[in-house]
């Protein structure tokens, strides 16, 4: 393989992971959304019997994000 | 003397300054609407606690005398702290309920019809049943919250919320 068509491969790679990376992202963030709808229709109806595990499920989501950036960063940015 | 041309006066967008927005950047900002959100979950949790511990030591509170109410008439009282409004209706002889005044919809204050028996909303046509407060009509999403009652001799005190 030529030096430039193993950038380009390289490239290609990346930016796979980097939208992976990103659905992911944002696949958490719509559940925590949900989580935090949960939330509030069980502290407005006064039950509050899920509210921890919400809270729990939410920080859960958060760690994985922030792990997955992280992996992110790590990666070299592709070049121009 | 360079002249400037017109469509840049119709279209002035330089190409240059404009500022994108890469992926990884719009990932980050994800990451951080994640915090936020997990901020906001965790807020309503420590309030949730504060609210469970708060209502669970809330002092009894004298509402009326058994006389003071006749059948089918109700009467406005505050509890558990003033400025929460709550309404105690007496439906029988005997029979005595107390809800939160506020509606589940918007927060308007809730009258209660004799003629229907039932707690109504005038600002969105929201509907209650006097004896267990679930929703009978209207945009409301949740029943109003029931008030403890407990009649010592001819009193009658609030004792804290049903769940």
């Amino acid at each position: 393989m030529t030096p430039s068509r193993r950038v380009r491969a390289e490239r290609r790679q990346t930016m796979t992971i980097v939208y992976a990376v990103m659905v992911s992202i944002l696949i958490l963030v719509l559940i925590q959304y949900l989580l935090l709808m949960i939330a509030l229709e069980d502290y407005l109806s006064g039950k509050r019997s899920v509210l921890i595990g919400t809270a729990a499920a939410s920080a859960v989501c958060f760690a994985v994000s922030c792990r997955l950036i992280g992996y992110l960063a790590a990666r070299r940015a592709p070049g121009p | 003397m360079v002249e400037r041309k017109a469509w840049k006066d119709d279209f002035p967008i330089s190409w240059v300054d404009d500022h994108f927005v890469t992926r990884r950047e719009f990932t980050k900002s994800l990451v951080l609407v994640s915090c936020a959100t997990f901020c906001a979950t965790g807020v309503i949790a420590v309030m949730g606690r504060a609210g469970a511990a708060a209502a669970a030591k809330c002092e009894p509170r004298r509402i009326a005398a058994v006389g003071e109410i006749r059948v089918g008439s109700s009467r406005v009282f505050e509890f558990p702290a003033p400025g929460d409004p709550c309404l105690l209706i007496r439906l029988t002889e005997e029979r005595f309920v107390a809800f939160g005044q506020r509606c589940t919809h918007l927060g308007c204050p809730v009258l209660y019809r004799k003629e229907t028996r039932k707690l109504h909303c005038p600002c969105h046509e929201g509907y209650f049943n006097a004896e267990d407060g679930s929703v009978v009509a209207g945009p409301p999403p949740r029943p109003l919250p029931r008030v403890e009652i407990e009649r010592r001799g001819d009193e009658l005190w609030a004792t804290g919320f049903r769940a």
